[in-house]
């Protein structure tokens, strides 16, 4: 799996494989699209397999932008080592709210 | 100054210990960074301590193999077998120069410089990196003389904190850096808390995905010096900001509070004193009218917030783990000292306690059994002080089994189990040598070539397992392989034709592999430098026997075998029953004893007569211990009969009288009385008598081939 971009329903946002600067364009897009409107979001990083600090960038601002409208979001990132570690390496844990 | 000599050595040997283990480790997950980090930082230890008490050979040395693995640490250059290979020699040569106290007269010449002269052909293909050598001499004795003395960095030896500021060009991606790699090198280095400055991160459309907008404040704690903190952004400092400060520093004043939140933020320029002086009159919290007056922003005031919690975390770590885990180091001689001066004390309270039964005073009495009570607590303390886990030696072999697969061309991988289980230090420095022949022989003869596995249906990587678990007062040390496992015909064969047995023997199969001890007797066709001279498993077994412990083998053709060694705890001082045979006392181990009996002298006539007693209606192999070792029966109505467990056989010894269990101090019989392998020793009783300790297991093999007559005295006259 190299890289996938789910919203299975309205907010719902799967991420899954590699979240690398590689793809960061790409992530970029596909999330200025399907966050147009304002609402609750869940993202789910449980199958991501590597996520660097030019994709945490990227989720930091998703979460900023969905928190502003005044609704929640949720991180699930639980059992993913890889993450988890990434996310507390670089200080962006509790700022990613998992 | 030779004490802090001696405590460098002493650190210097556990370091390459630790650096050995990391290097076997590495090399079955050679991606592994934390590894290499180990492998680096036993390195950098050996060379800064090294050079700081004047070992500059191994200091100079260190430093060379230290460049390389910086070049590993950087991931320029791959971990392979070659590397470990030349790690774990320079590792060696590190720990002959330490035997040799730093000198290097007694070390074969140009050992040192072959080995840096490799490292250097491993960097050199295709690399820039060899111009990181500095440029050294190496004298024939393979003493490295470094041009930059300042390049060799020390540890302080004392916790520090660092606040690390790290302002990375927004360009930072693109020159191919990922932060988050310098983050774990600094982890690596101890306990970290990074704080990621986010503010500057602009709106999901308006970011430009390449770039770095975040920055970092670190708060490291870690005994490492600044220049190696510094080494971790060593490629990256020029395009970046960065700057490093101590920011506490851990000197045993564990009273002394962290710094406020206020006055981090002004030791960080974040704001000014007199701003802060002026919020310091209200009446809110510091952080709340920071943020309320704007003269800090939030991240500001979160980062500094965090600083103050890490290192007051970090602190209280220290505290409790000072309190938790205080240990000093102390010479083995000055405890073996200890332990015969216990020993010495347990003989004279022995004596005491008699004294006092005899003069029938109610007083002395009682301070004589506190005082046996007291003893025999100083005792179990001493010898626990001893007791060693088992790992420092089961650790050692990773290397024996890693250097002599490659040799021979197998694929081994060892495994352990139990390495918890503890052992007096004395008992595990006589086991190691008999180890060592075991696993030698596991490998040179039990484990198949990978094509003959893999024509087995075997997997291609054998195993060989050393397993240690309690047994009672003993412990059972297990060496177990899956290799081609004994092939009982062929020993048979191979005994017939060196005259060990007769052609007409008929041997049961645990006799059959039991021939493997006979002196002399060797399976190997050809003679290796591991192998088949047919010394070794007899050695094996007369050490152990030494030890007072048995080994027996047991095994499946095709499947592996096992050989397993069973060890008293301790070799000072047991509990034993003391019995009267004749007119000697004797002291049978308590750790074999079930029970005592009796009985009547038509059942005792009746036991002697068929070597068998009748005991709870059944059956049990019988030995009068006075006709074994005086010659004499047993007189008197009723006869003593001691049952105990040998060999996972039940089995009754009589004696003329029980006078009760005693701590022994074990005493050697001295060269002498070798041959009496029936006793193991001697100790001195109360009253000055010398009772011998009788070795249960020893006597019920010889009783086989018991004919009538007295071992003991023989050899006596002999």
């Amino acid at each position: 799996m190299d890289f996938v971009m789910e919203s299975e329903d309205k907010g719902t946002l799967t991420l899954k494989g590699e979240l690398t600067i590689a793809r960061a364009k790409k992530i970029q897009e596909f999330l200025v699209t399907t966050l147009q409107q304002p609402m609750d979001l869940v993202i789910r990083l449980s199958e991501v397999t590597n996520l660097d600090i030019a994709c945490i960038q990227i989720l930091f601002s998703v979460i900023e932008k969905v928190v502003s409208t005044g609704h929640q979001v949720f991180v699930e990132a639980e059992k993913n080592d890889v993450v988890l570690r990434n996310l507390e390496l670089a200080g962006f844990r509790k700022k990613l709210r998992c | 100054m030779d004490q802090f000599r001696q405590s460098f050595k002493d650190e210097a040997y556990e370091l390459l210990g630790e650096l050995e283990n990391a290097l076997l480790e590495l090399e079955n997950n050679p991606q592994d960074l934390k590894l290499v980090g180990r492998v680096f930082r036993a390195m950098h230890t050996i060379k800064g301590s090294g050079s700081m008490f004047g070992f500059d050979a191994i200091a100079e040395f260190t430093h060379e193999v230290e460049t390389v693995l910086e070049i590993v640490r950087q991931g320029k250059l791959a971990v392979s077998s070659e590397l470990i290979s030349l790690v774990l020699l320079s590792r060696d040569y590190i720990l002959t120069m330490l035997d040799a106290d730093g000198s290097l007269e007694e070390i074969p010449k140009g050992w040192g410089v072959n080995i840096i002269t490799n490292l250097r052909n491993l960097v050199a293909p295709g690399s820039d990196d060899s111009t990181h050598f500095s440029t050294t001499d190496l004298d024939s004795h393979g003493e490295i003389e470094v041009e930059d003395q300042k390049s060799i960095k020390q540890m302080s030896g004392i916790v520090k904190t660092y606040r690390i500021v790290f302002r990375p060009s927004p360009e930072i991606f693109r020159s191919g850096c990922n932060p988050l790699h310098l983050f774990e090198e600094l982890d690596e280095l101890g306990e970290s808390t990074v704080i990621a400055r986010s503010e500057g991160i602009p709106s999901l459309d308006e970011m430009d995905v390449e770039s770095c907008y975040t920055s970092w404040d670190i708060i490291l704690t870690t005994d490492q010096d600044e220049s190696c903190v510094r080494d971790v952004f060593l490629f990256v400092e020029e395009e970046n900001n960065l700057s490093i400060d101590v920011v506490h520093k851990d000197i045993g004043e564990e009273n002394v509070e962290y710094k406020r939140l206020g006055e981090i933020l002004v030791d960080k320029g974040d704001i000014s004193k007199s701003e802060l002086q002026q919020l310091i009159n209200e009446t809110k919290m510091i952080g709340e009218k920071l943020v309320a007056t704007g003269v800090a922003d939030q991240a500001q005031v979160d980062s500094a917030l965090v600083e103050q919690q890490h290192v007051r975390k970090q602190k209280q770590a220290r505290i409790s783990g000072n309190q938790s885990k205080a240990s000093i180091r102390v010479d083995a001689e000055k405890l073996d000292r200890l332990v015969d001066l216990v020993g010495e004390l347990v003989t004279i309270q022995a004596r005491f306690s008699q004294k006092a039964k005899q003069e029938e005073d109610a007083e002395f009495n009682v301070i004589a059994e506190t005082v046996e009570a007291l003893t025999t607590e100083l005792r179990d303390a001493t010898m626990s002080i001893r007791m060693l886990p088992i790992a420092t030696t089961f650790t050692n072999f990773g290397r024996l089994v890693r250097d002599l697969s490659k040799e021979l061309g197998k694929k081994i991988i060892l495994t352990t189990e139990g390495e918890e289980t503890e052992l007096d230090k004395t008992v595990i420095e006589r086991l190691n040598d008999p180890l060592v022949h075991l696993i030698r022989n596991s490998i040179d003869h039990g484990i198949e070539s990978p094509e003959i596995r893999n024509a087995a249906g075997k997997p291609e990587m054998g195993t060989v397992k050393l397993s240690a678990s309690y047994s009672g007062a003993e412990v059972l040390i297990a060496i177990t392989d899956d290799g081609a496992g004994l092939n009982s015909e062929k020993i048979t064969a191979k005994a017939v034709e060196n005259g060990i047995i007769g052609p007409d023997a008929e041997l049961a199969e645990k006799d059959i592999f039991a021939l493997l001890f006979a002196p002399g007797f060797s399976m190997a066709k050809t003679v290796t430098d591991v192998s088949g001279r047919g010394v070794g498993m007899d050695v094996v077994k007369k050490s152990i026997e030494a030890l007072g412990g048995s080994v027996e083998v047991s095994s499946e053709l095709t499947k592996g075998t096992t050989f397993t060694l069973k060890i008293p705890l301790t070799l000072a001082i047991i509990d034993g029953l003391l019995v009267k045979i004749g007119q000697g006392f004797y002291v049978i181990p308590v750790s074999v004893i079930n029970e005592c009996v009796e009985l009547t002298r038509e059942e005792a006539d009746k036991a002697f007569a068929a070597n068998m007693m009748s005991f709870r209606g059944e059956p049990l192999p019988y030995l009068s211990l006075k006709a074994f070792l005086d010659g004499d029966r047993q007189t008197g109505d009723v006869e003593k009969v001691v049952v105990m467990d040998i060999l996972d056989t039940q089995i009754g010894m009589s004696v003329d009288h029980v006078a009760g269990q005693i701590q022994a101090v074990i005493k050697s019989l001295g060269t002498i009385y070798s041959e009496v392998t029936e006793i193991s020793g001697a100790t001195i009783l109360g009253d000055g008598t010398v009772a011998l300790i009788i070795d249960p297991v020893k006597i019920s093999q010889l009783a086989a081939n018991y004919n009538g007559k007295s071992p003991l005295s023989l050899a006596t006259k002999n």
